[in-house]
């Protein structure tokens, strides 16, 4: 069994450090959610697991072996990201022949469906595309290319809602039916919550949480009541943020709700994208 | 490697029949001119340097795209330089290939049709190594032109590779400074350096000529000195690639 070790990477942009001695492992047939503010380091790490970038420090590993540099490893991974890097000239059909070339289980037949759902013009140049047929031909290519892994740095890029939608219930389609893993990055982390099995939390250029999306919303609730009980309530327990709108508060605790609770007050889960809020403004100290 | 080879063959086969066909046409009005006009004599000088510059061009074009590509499709830096290396040697030796062939069929369609012996096609070796020609025999002097020319290309070629290659690894706020400031020093500045400093140039043209063969008349020499010209510019451009970032 195959599976990307990522392992003490570093990173530094001259004066920036993009990247902290960053572990991580991604297990096979998994869909992973890379959440992460601007400048996260989320770009970064993509990159360098594909060998866009090279780390500053630290290796990534597939099985026990290098992945950087290594064509026979790198070819059971598939990077889509907003980089074009096909040639200036070259036609989105050709563009499919040609990675059925470098990826032998690539599947045209598939690409060409998805192209007539998504409607994107095929005999077009791919630099003429919008930015929206950009994104929907990267992400056509990565469904269709069928490999071990396969990395999604922003698919829904320049999408609209019905594009976007049909995309997940494609990527939703085509993981039932050949199970591989995907990392999504993504701003859009509602949309994308229901897909996402574990989920990966970068800030600073640190991993800060990585762990399935169940025990991450089960590890805390949100209650919410008048601002004065609500403050009672939360005295003594571990609070990750609160919100306050005219006199009602909800605040984001971690633990399990204590019953009965005071009257005036209410349960219930918390959002993905809340908690991914309130854990990366805490770093920022908001 | 064969996967990313094959997609930069694919350029260089449709890059190679527009060269032979701009040289056949190149080649042909000269050869009609000389059949037409019987008291008007044609000569073609400097064969081999079309192909030469030919391959400097393919070298720079197709660089950063063919790099892009692989690193896209998931081929190390090391696969991408290896199957550069094979392009480099097939087009340098396809073109040295072309011009002996044209330059071969130019001078006997010129004796044949004209016959008058008013068209001249002129290897540049031949000039370089006046000596060395007139004494070997046609298969070997033919033999020898090929393996000169198909050097030059290979030097000029693993030139575009280090323009490109230098171009891809410098910041991107110095790239305009680098793509004017590389013409205008070597057109430009240079030039002007070796017109006052004209007594060290005569010196380095003298050492060049020593270097190369042409005093002596032994184009191995010259065999010799561009192979390890190129080494040595393939292993700057090995260097250059090995850290190169696509981001």
């Amino acid at each position: 069994m195959s599976r990307i070790e990522v392992r003490d990477v570093s990173k530094e942009f001259k004066d920036t450090k993009a990247l902290s001695h960053v572990n991580l492992l991604i297990e096979e047939n998994t869909i992973y959610g890379l959440l992460g503010r601007n400048g996260a380091g989320k770009s970064t790490l993509l990159n360098i697991i594909n060998n866009r970038l090279f780390p500053g420090s630290g290796t990534v590993l597939m099985g026990d072996e290098t992945l950087t540099e290594n064509t026979a490893l790198l070819s059971k991974c598939f990077l889509a990201n907003e980089t074009n890097l096909y040639p200036e000239g070259m036609k989105v059909k050709d563009a499919f022949r040609w990675t059925r070339e470098f990826y032998p289980d690539f599947d045209a037949d598939y690409a060409g469906e998805l192209s007539r759902l998504f409607e994107l013009p095929v005999k077009k140049k791919i630099k003429s595309l919008s930015t929206g047929y950009q994104s929907i031909f990267r992400n056509i290519t990565a469904l269709s290319v069928n490999v071990p892994f396969v990395f999604l740095d922003e698919p829904v890029l320049g999408l609209d809602a019905c594009h976007r939608e049909l995309f997940y219930k494609l990527l939703i389609e085509k993981y039932a039916r050949d199970p591989f893993t995907a990392v999504v990055s993504t701003h859009l982390i509602e949309e994308a919550a229901n897909i996402i099995e574990q989920v990966i939390v970068i800030d600073k250029g640190q991993i800060i949480r990585n762990e399935p999306t169940e025990s991450l919303l089960d590890s805390g609730y949100c209650i919410s009541g008048p601002a004065g009980t609500v403050d009672a309530y939360i005295k003594a327990r571990e609070v990750i943020g609160t919100d306050i709108l005219g006199g009602l508060k909800s605040a984001y605790v971690i633990g399990e709700p204590e019953y009965p609770l005071p009257s005036g007050l209410s349960v219930s889960k918390m959002d993905l994208q809340k908690l991914f809020i309130k854990l990366t403004d805490n770093l920022h100290g908001r | 490697m064969k996967k990313i080879l094959r997609f930069q063959l694919k350029d260089l086969t449709y890059s190679c029949l527009s060269y032979a066909l701009v040289m056949l046409l190149l080649y042909c009005v000269p050869l009609v001119i000389s059949i037409t006009f019987g008291d008007i004599d044609i000569g073609i000088n400097g064969n081999g340097v079309p192909g030469a510059v030919f391959c400097l061009v393919f070298g720079i074009a197709v660089y950063k795209e063919h790099l892009l590509m692989a690193v896209q499709n998931g081929i190390s830096r090391k696969c991408y330089f290896q199957s550069v290396l094979c392009v480099m040697v097939i087009a340098g030796c396809v073109c040295a290939l072309i011009d002996l062939l044209i330059l071969f069929f130019g001078v006997r369609m010129g004796a044949v049709f004209s016959g008058n012996g008013n068209f001249r096609a002129i290897d540049i070796w031949e000039v370089c190594y006046s000596k060395f020609y007139d004494r070997a025999g046609s298969v070997s002097g033919a033999a020898v032109s090929f393996v000169l020319s198909a050097l030059v290309d290979f030097l000029l070629f693993a030139s575009g590779l280090l323009t490109a290659g230098a171009y891809c690894r410098i910041a991107k706020k110095f790239r305009t400074f680098y793509c004017v400031g590389l013409p205008l020093f070597i057109f430009g500045v240079l030039p002007v350096i070796g017109a006052y400093f004209h007594r060290e140039v005569f010196k380095l043209a003298n050492g060049f000529m020593n270097i190369m063969g042409f005093r002596s008349n032994n184009p191995f020499l010259g065999v010799l000195t561009m192979t390890v010209i190129i080494l040595v510019i393939l292993f700057i451009c090995y260097r250059l690639l090995r850290r190169t970032e696509i981001s």
